[in-house]
């Protein structure tokens, strides 16, 4: 079971001759049991790269892979076994669920669609699925305002697991909620995940989420992956210097230590996807750019065996994690 | 400058659209010959022929159409198949005055009914006022024109004209070249024509600005310390006259088309409204088409100029 | 009851909040949202309040500032503005101060300008509210303060309507404007929630600076304990309408002494916790219909006993006479069972 996106997108809205590219050649893979981080501001495109992922949104470029298969050109019918297996978590618990349907109902539903067993049998699973999730089965009579933020979430997360999905896309799942009910939802993935064999995409803006629950984390900006990474490896060495500037800017909780970084401050705000800054797309609010960050377009290379960037002067030594000793090196030198 | 010529291209084209439909809603009808409308009851074939020919009726439909068009707006001597002899245009003209006077004088009564209306009672929300403007709207809304017109004109031509209403004039209409008889013989129907809308439009003008009070930009406006007066006026209710703005188009265009007809009549004033609908009763097309064609322009201006307003009135709209 | 949460460090309170109390007469009977809250505000001082939702932080500063629109609602207790005494005031005794005295900055900037004006003018229409000024004079004032608070080309900007600025320069100019008659105090209400990290950087920095320059003390309202702990001097947590931790920000975060605060701080992902389970607070916040008697938060808290069915006063438990929690907990024990929860 794996799911392998090459993925390279074009969103185009089309309002006169200007195009967003909200999400603008991504490749990245998510490995079988893992929990693949997205993270980025607002704008950056890593919503619509996850509806892309399962095609709730047509991407107009690239290739989808998902568990060996080509899903990218699946027609509607073709695509439904494929959307069993894959399932999506929305960020906002008051808006994602209908609000005249019952609790009971919206976890069973796509059970009905795809047709997974009798009347009795569909019961059953709801209420195997609430308890699963820490909601009392008798609430499935209920209707979602009876609930609060955090137990709404949990009935999305049990109407995504209902079909026994292999891999589940988190868009933002925990942002709407406060902390305490956010720990208890990310323990909660956590568990689900240990105990299903689940693969998790996680998106999620909030730097410190996303490094709690991921195994790799990829950093988003204007709609390309700029850094993909380890989540260790990308916290205490980030090669990006917009990967830095994010984990700058996350203030430190008082009386802890927190590893010394040096401040960096990005000017401005991030620029419109219509017009897109040439070459790297960060230069403009770039510490560090030079001439060729203005004219030439960084790729994703490989640091080591484990972590990509795209910048033309990463921000790691030789030593620092998963970085391949000697190649800094070799690359000065060539 | 390319919206303004864009906006009358499509407004060429709805004209246009609407035209061809009337005129073959009216040729396709079956049971309707015109031919036969003009030359009277009874006539004889040879007869029909006869104004077949000279009405051009046994020409193909494409070529009546343009016939008639050429007619109304080149030439502008269609004249009425039922009443041989009466030019449409002419008609029209001297129709449109007293729509024009009626509705205009009705809106500016109307609008001050809505806003003042709908300002005092989202003003005095939670008080006694609210519930009696609402009341009063409702009822203003609710009574059919003809109604409250035959009671006007009861109290004011019959009951008690020698009494308290001994100075309304006769029904009728006087040309603005008389201003101050003009007033006061639209007096009566400006009123009953504008307590049917200023009811509506308090309506919805309170509840534009009961909802424009919840936003956090009101919440602001009282951290900044500004007065209770000057955020109801300055920020709500500019915020909501978009809404009224829109609605306003659409009746303000609709009425001077001709759908004030049922106040022009009770008051007997013979305007748009009038016209259209005794054209209607003889099935006397070019008089129809020109009614129509007329009312469309109104329409498709005042939505024009509702686009324009609105952008003025919300600069979210300017550049979208 | 509640005894009053003293600094000692205040030399002369900037605004004394002397048990206040929010009600909401409902027709399933009254809600507390602020239930006799009382803190001070030094001169130059930035309080932090932190909370989570419902914990009636909000609500506590739109009871002072006359904010509260619900006709049901009920403001009890006093706050004292200098030497003003805000509660109760009229709405035109209160002009006075809001916008003036004490300005207001909120959570979602998208909304919290009036769409159909130029930022420009609406910084226009504040300075004129409270101060003779011409239009003219007004206007170069209003473009200093953009320029002031980091927004390029601030000339041609403050003809800009508020939905051509992005999130980020909105609540500059929310900011902006607060500043416009050098109130004595800004109460920033969530500035950086509806933000990305990035900006709220800027804005944080922003905040400290001015704060610094202009003098003003600051009230910051959060739920954020990363924000609370760059900005502010003084923290007071909330929960469920009371104040359940008072004092320094080094001892209130740093060395908490509230099972409460322990929870909050212990739910916040960081790295050391990565792919760890998250200690959380079981339960939900309390109905406000069926508030818990005695400590509100004995019916989460992991060291319930018999002595919670009272109400705790807030004191000093500890050596810091500044630092004040409502706990029944021996004070002494406190630190080791922080450091037990917290790791």
């Amino acid at each position: 079971m794996r799911a392998e996106g090459v993925a390279k997108q074009f969103a185009g809205r089309g309002r006169g001759k200007n195009v967003v590219r909200a999400v603008d050649g991504v490749s990245l893979e998510v490995r079988s049991g893992e929990t693949l981080g997205i993270v980025g501001e607002s704008g950056c495109g890593k919503s619509t790269l996850g509806q892309c992922l399962t095609r709730l949104v047509e991407p107009t470029e690239g290739r989808i892979e998902f568990e060996g298969a080509d899903i990218t050109r699946l027609s509607r019918r073709r695509l439904r076994p494929v959307r069993q297996r894959l399932q999506m978590i929305f960020q906002d618990p008051y808006s994602s669920l209908n609000p005249r349907v019952r609790v009971g109902e919206i976890i069973a539903e796509p059970l009905r669609i795809h047709r997974v067993g009798d009347r009795a049998t569909i019961r059953r699973r709801v209420s195997d699925l609430l308890e699963r999730v820490g909601l009392d089965p008798g609430l499935a009579g209920r209707y979602p305002h009876e609930f609060s933020g955090g137990q709404r979430q949990r009935i999305g997360i049990a109407r995504a697991l209902a079909l026994s999905p292999s891999l589940v896309i988190a868009d933002e799942p925990v942002s709407a909620l406060d902390v305490s009910v956010q720990a208890q939802v990310l323990n909660l993935l956590a568990e689900l995940q240990a105990d299903l064999g689940l693969t998790y995409v996680f998106i999620a803006h909030d730097l410190g989420v996303v490094e709690h629950v991921s195994d790799r984390v990829a950093v988003m900006y204007l709609g390309e992956v700029v850094e993909i990474a380890g989540a260790d490896e990308l916290y205490t060495a980030p090669a990006h210097p917009y990967t830095e500037a994010l984990l700058s800017a996350i203030p430190g909780i008082a009386g802890e230590e927190v590893q010394a970084r040096e401040r960096i401050v990005l000017r401005g705000d991030v620029p419109s996807p219509i017009d897109k800054p040439t070459g790297c797309a960060f230069h403009p609010r770039c510490p560090i750019a030079t001439d060729v960050c203005r004219t030439e377009h960084p790729v994703l290379v490989p640091l080591g065996p484990t972590r990509q960037v795209a910048c033309h002067h990463p921000r790691v030594r030789d030593g620092d994690p998963g970085v391949r000793p000697g190649l800094l090196d070799a690359e000065r030198r060539g | 400058m390319g919206f303004a010529l864009k906006r009358l291209a499509s407004a060429v084209l709805v004209m246009f659209a609407i035209s061809v439909m009337v005129f073959l809603i009216f040729f396709a009808t079956p049971g309707v010959d015109p031919a036969a409308r003009i030359a009277g009851r009874g006539a004889s074939p040879e007869v029909l022929a006869q104004v077949r020919q000279t009405f051009g009726l046994d020409r193909p439909l494409p070529a009546r159409y343009a016939l008639m068009m050429d007619h109304l707006f080149i030439k502008r001597d269609l004249t009425s198949y039922v009443n041989i002899g009466d030019r449409v245009v002419p008609q029209l003209s001297h129709a449109a005055p007293v729509t024009l006077s009626l509705v205009l004088g009705a809106a500016v009564i109307w609008l001050v009914i809505g806003v003042g209306g709908g300002v005092l009672a989202a003003m005095y929300r939670g008080t006694l006022v609210d519930p009696l403007m609402t009341l009063a709207g409702i009822a203003a809304v609710s009574v059919p024109a003809y109604w409250l017109g035959a009671m006007v004109n009861l109290l004011t031509q019959d009951k008690l004209h020698t009494g308290l209403f001994s100075w309304v004039p006769p029904l009728g209409y006087v040309s603005i070249t008389h201003p101050g008889s003009w007033a006061l013989h639209l007096l009566f129907p400006w009123l009953t024509l504008a307590l049917l809308y200023g009811g509506i439009y308090a309506r919805v003008l309170r509840a534009e600005l009961i909802s424009a009070l919840s936003e956090d930009y009101v919440r602001t406006c009282r951290a900044k310390g500004l007065s209770e007066r000057r955020i109801l006026w300055r920020h709500a209710l500019r915020c909501s006259l978009s809404s009224v703005v829109s609605l306003f188009g659409l009746d303000f265009g609709s009425l001077v088309g001709g759908a004030a007809l049922l106040t022009e009549v009770v008051f007997g004033l013979p305007g748009i409204g009038k016209l259209t609908w005794d054209s209607l009763q003889n099935l006397d097309l070019p008089v129809i088409m020109g009614c129509v064609l007329y009312a469309a322009f109104f329409v498709v201006a005042a939505n024009a100029v509702v686009d324009v307003l609105y952008s003025i009135l919300d600069p979210r709209v300017r550049h979208a | 009851m509640p005894e009053a949460a003293t600094s000692p460090t205040a030399e002369r309170a900037l605004l004394e909040v002397r048990d206040l109390r929010v009600t909401f007469h409902t027709r399933r009977g009254a809600v507390e949202a602020v239930n006799g809250l009382s803190f001070e505000v030094a001169s130059g001082e930035v309080l932090g309040i932190v909370g989570e939702s419902g914990s009636g932080k909000s609500m506590a500063m739109y009871s002072m500032m006359g904010l509260i629109a619900d006709p049901n609602a009920e403001v009890t207790g006093s706050a004292r503005f200098e030497s003003t005494e805000l509660i109760g005031l009229r709405p035109k005794e209160l002009n006075r101060f809001r916008g003036s005295q004490i300005a207001m900055i909120f959570q979602d900037p998208m909304t919290a300008l009036t769409p159909v004006y130029t930022v420009g003018w609406q910084i226009v229409e504040m300075i004129r509210a409270h101060e003779q000024v011409g239009r003219r004079a007004a206007w170069d004032r209003a473009v200093e303060l953009l320029q002031e608070v980091g927004i390029p080309d601030a000339a041609r900007r403050a003809r800009s309507y508020p939905h051509e600025f992005s999130g980020g320069m909105r609540q500059r100019a929310m900011i902006a404007m607060s500043l416009a008659c050098n109130p004595r105090l800004l109460i920033a209400d969530e500035p950086t929630t509806a933000l990305d990290v990035t900006t709220q950087r800027q804005i944080l920095d922003l905040i400290r600076r001015l704060q610094g320059s202009y003098g003003s003390s600051v009230i910051m309202i959060t739920h954020d304990m990363g924000v609370i702990s760059d900005i502010a001097d003084r923290v007071i947590v909330m929960y469920a309408g009371r104040a359940v931790e008072v004092g320094e920000k080094q001892a209130t975060v740093g060395a908490a002494r509230h099972p409460y605060t322990w929870g909050l701080l212990g739910a916040i992902p960081r790295p050391h916790t990565r792919k760890t389970v998250l200690p959380t607070i079981p339960g939900l916040t309390p109905n406000p219909h069926a508030m818990p008697s005695g400590c509100v938060f004995r019916t989460r808290c992991a060291w319930a006993m018999d002595e919670c069915t009272q109400t705790p006063p807030l004191l000093a438990t500890g050596s810091d006479l500044g630092h004040l929690d409502a706990c029944w907990l021996p004070g002494e024990e406190r630190d080791e069972l922080r450091k037990a929860t917290l790791r």
